[in-house]
């Protein structure tokens, strides 16, 4: 008898806990993909901001757009990405090698990308010197 | 330049004070402008875990040049890397601040990943 009443006054507490629960759950869930979208979203403005109008066509087109080595002259194609994404280029487009260096830090895809070009185009060897290689 | 450790932390430029753009934007959007420059402001964007954090001061006031300044040598010392763009669009890494500088963009040190 007062078990049976225990149960008839516990079970809409914990109906109402549960759907509480629920709520919070899917709040957190909307706030999170929210910040991820926008920080997203906001690397890649920058990196727009930031390419030549010809690197800014071919990522709009194909998401990887390529530079210049400026000690070497070597072609680079940085493909959308935050590691192991950055590929040597030979002379028919073929990636030949693959280089991984990073920023510090947790940084966006469009981030990575921007301060990949930048170092690859200002400072290609000392860029080359703390980078990992990889076969492709 | 590129070599080594995770910078430290930014003496007296926390994350909070990095990222400040929505903060910019707002501010920018009250003016009905797209950008700092069509207020004939001056930008150094650092970028951070929100993408970017911006700062923006008129290059005309000797106090803003000067906070400018201490911002470009603070994170210059602990391992960001400077990058300015000239007119003509071509990227020019620098090691000194530049007070004629439009935007002036700083990414932290890279690694090998």
């Amino acid at each position: 008898m007062i078990a049976q009443q225990l149960l008839t006054v516990t079970r809409p507490i914990g109906r109402i806990l549960a759907e509480w629960a629920c709520k919070v759950r899917a709040l957190c869930d909307r706030h999170r993909e929210f910040f991820e979208d926008t920080r997203e979203a906001r690397g890649i403005k920058l990196l727009r901001e930031w390419l030549s109008p010809e690197q800014l066509a071919q990522f709009d087109a194909k998401r990887y757009f390529d530079v210049i080595g400026s000690d070497s002259g070597k072609r680079y194609r940085i493909r959308y990405g935050s590691a192991t994404n950055v590929y040597e280029i030979d002379g028919d487009g073929r990636s030949t090698v693959g280089w991984c260096f990073v920023p510090t830090g947790y940084l966006v895809a469009g981030d990575v990308m921007l301060a990949q070009k930048i170092a690859l185009e200002t400072h290609e060897f000392r860029a080359l010197a703390v980078a990992n290689r990889f076969p492709v | 330049m590129f070599e080594g450790l995770e910078p430290p932390a930014v003496a007296g430029l926390g994350s909070r004070q990095l990222g400040t753009a929505p903060w910019h934007e707002r501010c920018l959007e009250q003016f009905g402008a797209e950008n700092p420059k069509e207020l004939g402001m001056a930008t150094q964007i650092v970028m951070d875990h929100t993408g970017d954090g911006r700062h923006c001061f008129d290059p005309d006031d000797p106090a803003a040049l000067s906070k400018a300044e201490e911002r470009f040598e603070a994170l210059t010392s602990v391992g960001f890397t400077a990058a300015v763009r000239t007119a003509a669009g071509e990227v020019t890494v620098t090691r000194s601040f530049d007070p004629a500088a439009e935007e002036t963009l700083f990414f932290p040190r890279l690694v090998g990943g």
